[in-house]
């Protein structure tokens, strides 16, 4: 096993990583900041596997854009939540 | 099968989408689920990579190709996913505030249907 | 019984969910194991032929001439996610414009947005040749719009229709060269060689453009669409 796979393996467990914990933890910020955060380990994924122009785009749009939009659908979904928020408690314990 | 690095990252793109599978379905708001949506394409992304790696003094360029126009089409169906649940969670705000105006039997009507569209 | 059903729907559906996305995976980690070699026929074909596109980075090639019908259906796909989210900015009030004096998002967009633009343009131009092309541009200049909206500057009124316009150029610029050489040759979705490498650049350029403007317009539906 040469250093090349090794980095490889390194940068799949902490894919696998993020990822789960993504969905494990409490609170959507949380979440939002860790799919950034993957984003940018999936570019060295990429540039591990050859492919430099789908590094810059996902690098640009996958880590960047979609994470701005994830965070301003965020502000704006706990805004709504906040402003009645007893209202949100017994939809939550209906579900 | 040897241990390649084409076999390494699809297993990896594998759990992966095992993973953004399981976020999608048992989570119930709408951010997780979209991001569960996400993780499965990039699985699917890096699926096609690692095969287009399996030579990699000849890397084939098609998936590449495949994945750029992927990867927008993501950001864009993201965007659409979100704008869809910001409206869905506006009118849920004001079936609740009709609601609460309502009398008891009415609002027990209400909540019922307002339960469904919540879930998502 | 049936009370033990309706007390615990939720934990059985979630672990009929795990059961069954975990028979998937072993499935597919079974189908990995069993799976033919990937053969390169396509790679070969793509490096031998490449003098005939006009280009010399091999992805590019792939996206605008070997598999241009593919790039052509995108842009229509994106165009109309863009007429699917233009309601949504539609009905917002407008805002007066005011620009921030202090504000430390403008000051680093004052910063960053001209190296950023320059950036776009490298990589537009060296698409061509090297790793690079119109989405990599579209994206770091729907960046510098993401920056201005984030500083309050408003640049963009998607009511106007010349942006309108420009959101559709990328689309127009490519059936127009496609319908061009179409009427000129007869074939359907062919560059003839000496003409390729420009067309390429034109319907790159606009698409730049349109996917920039796009972009940005998904970002503003999210974050300054109704509340």
């Amino acid at each position: 096993m040469n250093l090349d796979l090794s980095i490889d393996i390194l940068l799949c467990v902490a894919v696998l990583v993020i990822a789960s914990s993504m969905f494990l933890v409490k609170q959507s910020f949380t979440a939002i900041v860790l799919f950034i955060s993957l984003g940018l380990v999936i570019t060295l994924c990429w540039i591990q596997l050859n492919a430099i122009d789908v590094a810059i785009a996902e690098a640009a749009i996958g880590a960047g854009l979609t994470g701005a939009m994830l965070l301003a659908a965020w502000r704006k979904l706990s805004t709504d939540k906040s402003s009645d928020k007893s209202a949100e408690k017994k939809h939550r314990g209906d579900v | 099968m040897e241990f390649t690095q084409t076999n390494l990252y699809s297993l990896c793109s594998i759990l992966l989408f095992a993973i953004g599978l399981l976020g999608f379905l048992l989570n119930s708001d709408f951010i997780r689920k979209l991001l569960g949506l996400n993780v499965i394409g990039i699985a699917i992304f890096m699926l096609l990579l690692a095969a287009a790696n399996t030579y990699p003094n000849a890397v084939d360029p098609i998936p590449h190709a495949m994945v750029l126009t992927g990867i927008i089409v993501a950001a864009a169906g993201t965007a659409l996913g979100l704008n869809l649940a910001s409206k869905i969670a506006k009118f849920a705000r004001l079936v609740q505030k009709e609601e609460a105006a309502a009398t008891p039997v009415e609002s027990l009507l209400d909540n019922s249907r307002n339960d469904l569209q919540g879930r998502g | 019984m049936n009370d033990f059903f309706t007390n615990n729907r939720q934990v059985i559906e979630k672990s009929l969910i795990v059961i069954l996305v975990s028979l998937f995976t072993g499935f597919f980690i079974f189908a990995l194991f069993n799976q033919p070699v990937h053969n390169n026929e396509l790679q070969a074909l793509a490096v031998t032929h490449l003098d005939q596109t006009g280009v010399t980075n091999i992805v590019t090639a792939v996206l605008l001439n070997y598999r241009a019908y593919d790039t052509l259906l995108e842009f229509a796909v994106f165009l109309s996610v863009a007429i699917a989210v233009l309601p949504y900015i539609l009905d917002t009030p407008v805002l007066k414009f005011k620009l921030q004096e202090e504000s430390q998002v403008l000051l680093v967009a004052k910063a960053f947005i001209p190296l950023t633009i320059i950036m776009a343009g490298y990589l537009l131009w060296i698409g061509s040749t090297k790793p690079g092309g119109a989405f990599q541009a579209a994206a770091l200049l729907a960046g510098c719009l993401v920056l201005l909206s984030l500083a309050n500057v408003r640049v963009i009124d998607f009511t106007k229709l010349r942006y309108r316009l420009l959101m559709s150029t990328g689309l127009i610029a490519f059936l127009a060269v496609i319908l061009l050489f179409n009427i000129i040759s007869g074939v359907f979705l062919r560059f003839p060689l000496e003409l390729a490498g420009i067309s390429i650049l034109a319907i790159e350029f606009f698409a730049t453009f349109a996917i920039a403007l796009i972009l940005f317009l998904c970002f503003e539906s999210i974050n300054k669409g109704h509340a």
